[in-house]
């Protein structure tokens, strides 16, 4: 009958928010509190992050009794499948991030595509060469020319 | 009376050719993302947000909302022809709408859920036009405790209709209040959870957020789906010619009412806050399975099991509008993004809006029905355009989202770090969407926690203190106790629900409940 813990979803969220909760009100605390009459910037803050948590230990109590009819198993295999894509495509942006405002707009899209293009096995690498020759120009042409933005086009 | 003046006055100004252009650029968009798997109107809408900056309020906005309504006729589209719903809410359509494709009749099914589609959206707008303009008029006399009120119960409604738990849903919407709480406090210039980021002092960008939490995480999603997906599930499209487009006389017979049932559940689902297209076309589904007489037949290419859903879907774009223009609650994710796009135009949601800005309401609402008209042409004549589409690899697409994606989030503040931004709320995303967490009332919160927090600091000013102004002031009051009815009812139902199951029982329209964020 059991799916082990950590496949439960309402134990990792609970676990979750147990955590995001606690580390706002802990945030919140430091900024003035106040009275409610008078709110200072950590009041509502304060609230919301204890309520989280209330919240994540509820989902994550009921999550361990375990009988819920709706529950379902993480799919952390899927997840793992993901790991691929989100690799390639992260790794693709932070080089965007990094180099958009050192080789411009052009450039910078058309290495992103070919470092994003790795997380898909089935691409030949003339046609990702030719993805990103595409996609650069017609980022360039949509971006560049027709709205005209203030983005570094070239070196 | 009034309302027709009002109504010619906006078709006035909806049909000038500017913005006429723009309410078709805005569908047609609309069209195209709604039948490509991965690309959701909501990212999209939140991607092209900072690029309407240049453009005049009331166009702008036409042509975001027509690319909502019009990826709810594309999504039908790529669910019938590939099983592979274009959007959330197209997902219910993927059984019967393929089944039926797979029997010759996919012609058919595409010109149904086009016409189904017309006829949700007709009647919605009707609504909006007849109930927005009171509602706003009821509500000027709010005061801060009643906005409070009101935005607890939204949020509230938005926790337990996300799909997923209720106890999710309001973890959800309390991590998206704290995520409004991001940046600089207004009132006392405090900086909260900056983290020393300077570029956070303005609060986490509602476009990012979406385009991470809906946006990556969705595409990186699909792309695991597509990839692994077990071989020989997509349907032999072939030619479609005129003669098998065209539906039968029987065929509308039996559409006529679960369209109608549709459309009156999509536009009563669509004004809450947190139900969106996805979830109305979901219950839609669920009713006619219960309602119909030959329930076995669906699944299997019964025409009632793609025009109801379809009609819903539309339906409830068209109503979430009316809290939005109406109250300034958004009705669900989407509508949240579009009314954070009318605030950067200068047009401050709330009752006021349409008093103080007819001219807009109107023309919005006039558009709001050409687009369907367009809709209509576009999804049934152009249908093959769409199918060619469909027939681009994945990988491809993949790669192109991903460059507009980067190039789009740049493009708002030309901050190299919001790129980081948005690929850490991607990642953020595609875990939530494996844990079962909706991002929906996440969004909600976002918009709302600040003005939330504004209101409630107000209130509390304006009563020194003491918190049962909430419960002394009628208006607010009866809020409250509708918010109570309803944890009532939920509490009620969820207990009896759990004593069901424990007898071993399970009920008729056990659809399998994939309730995925748009």
């Amino acid at each position: 009958m059991s799916i082990p813990l950590m496949r439960r979803s309402r134990v990792v969220s609970g676990l979750l928010f147990i955590a995001v909760g606690g580390l706002a009100a802990f945030g919140a605390a430091g900024y003035s509190v106040g009275t409610i009459a008078r709110m200072g910037p950590g009041f509502f803050p304060l609230v919301l992050g204890v309520l989280l948590s209330g919240v994540g230990v509820a989902l994550l109590l009921g999550g361990m009794r375990g009988n819920a009819v709706d529950e379902r198993a993480v799919q952390w295999d899927e997840v793992w499948l993901g790991m691929r894509p989100m690799l390639f495509s992260a790794a693709g942006l932070v080089q965007f991030a990094f180099t958009i405002n050192i080789i411009g707009l052009p450039l910078s899209t058309g290495i992103l595509v070919i470092i994003v293009s790795f997380s898909e096995r089935k691409f030949t690498p003339t046609e990702r060469l030719i993805t990103a020759i595409a996609l650069a120009g017609g980022v360039y042409v949509v971006f560049g020319l027709m709205l005209n933005l203030p983005i570094r086009m070239w070196i | 009376m009034e309302i027709i003046s009002n109504l010619a006055l906006g078709f006035e100004i909806a049909l000038s050719p500017s913005t006429l252009f723009y309410c078709f650029i805005g569908v047609l968009i609309g069209t195209f993302i709604g039948v490509l798997p991965g690309l959701g109107p909501t990212m999209t809408i939140g991607m092209l947000l900072p690029i309407t900056f240049h453009l005049p309020p009331t166009e702008a906005i036409i042509m975001l909302a027509g690319i909502y309504y019009g990826a709810m006729y594309g999504g039908s589209t790529c669910a019938i022809l590939l099983k592979l719903p274009g959007t959330a809410s197209a997902a219910v359509v993927c059984q019967d709408g393929n089944a039926m494709a797979r029997q010759g009749r996919g012609g058919v099914a595409l010109v149904m859920t086009a016409l189904a589609s017309f006829v949700g959206s007709c009647f919605a707008i009707l609504l909006l036009a007849a109930f927005a303009p009171p509602l706003a008029e009821f509500a000027l006399r709010f005061g801060p405790p009643e906005y409070v009120s009101l935005m607890v119960v939204g949020l509230l409604l938005a926790a337990v209709m996300g799909g997923g738990t209720v106890l999710k849903g309001l973890g959800m919407v309390l991590l998206g209040l704290l995520l409004g709480m991001v940046g600089q406090d207004v009132v006392t210039g405090v900086p909260r959870y900056t983290f020393g980021f300077l570029q956070l002092y303005e609060g986490v960008d509602i476009a990012i957020t979406v385009i991470g939490l809906f946006g990556i995480a969705e595409l990186a999603r699909t792309s695991v789906r597509t990839n692994h997906r077990p071989a020989g599930q997509a349907a032999p499209i072939g030619k479609l010619t005129w003669r098998e487009l065209l539906p039968g006389r029987s065929d509308f017979r039996t559409a006529a009412g679960p369209t109608v049932r549709g459309t009156m559940l999509g536009s009563l689902l669509g004004i809450l806050p947190g139900a969106g297209p996805a979830l109305s076309s979901f219950m839609a589904y669920a009713a006619e399975i219960r309602l119909s007489s030959t329930p076995e037949r669906f699944g299997l290419g019964a025409i009632e099991g793609i025009t109801a859903p379809e009609a819903a879907n539309n339906a409830s774009a068209q109503t979430s509008f009316i809290p939005a223009f109406s109250l300034g609650i958004p009705g669900d994710a989407i509508t949240a993004v579009i009314l954070g796009g009318m605030l950067i135009h200068g047009l401050v949601p709330g009752p006021q809006l349409i008093s103080s800005n007819p001219t807009f309401f109107w023309a919005v609402v006039a558009s709001f029905w050409i687009g369907n008209l367009l809709l209509l042409i576009i999804n049934i004549p152009f249908v093959g355009i769409w199918v060619k589409l469909l027939q681009i690899p994945h990988r491809f697409l993949f790669c192109g989202i991903m460059a507009f994606v980067a190039v789009g989030v740049f493009s708002i503040r030309g901050e190299p770090f919001d790129i980081l931004l948005v690929l850490a709320l991607g990642v953020i995303g595609f875990l939530f969407l494996y844990l079962g967490l909706e991002a929906t009332p996440l969004l909600l919160g976002l918009v709302l926690g600040p003005m939330l927090e504004a209101s409630f600091r107000r209130s509390m000013l304006l009563s020194r203190g003491d918190p049962s102004i909430f419960v002394t002031r009628p208006v607010s009051l009866v809020l409250l106790t509708f918010m109570l009815a309803i944890i009532v009812l939920l509490v009620t139902s969820a207990l009896r629900g759990r004593r069901r199951a424990q007898r071993g029982n399970s009920l008729g329209a056990e659809t399998e409940q994939k309730r995925q964020p748009l």
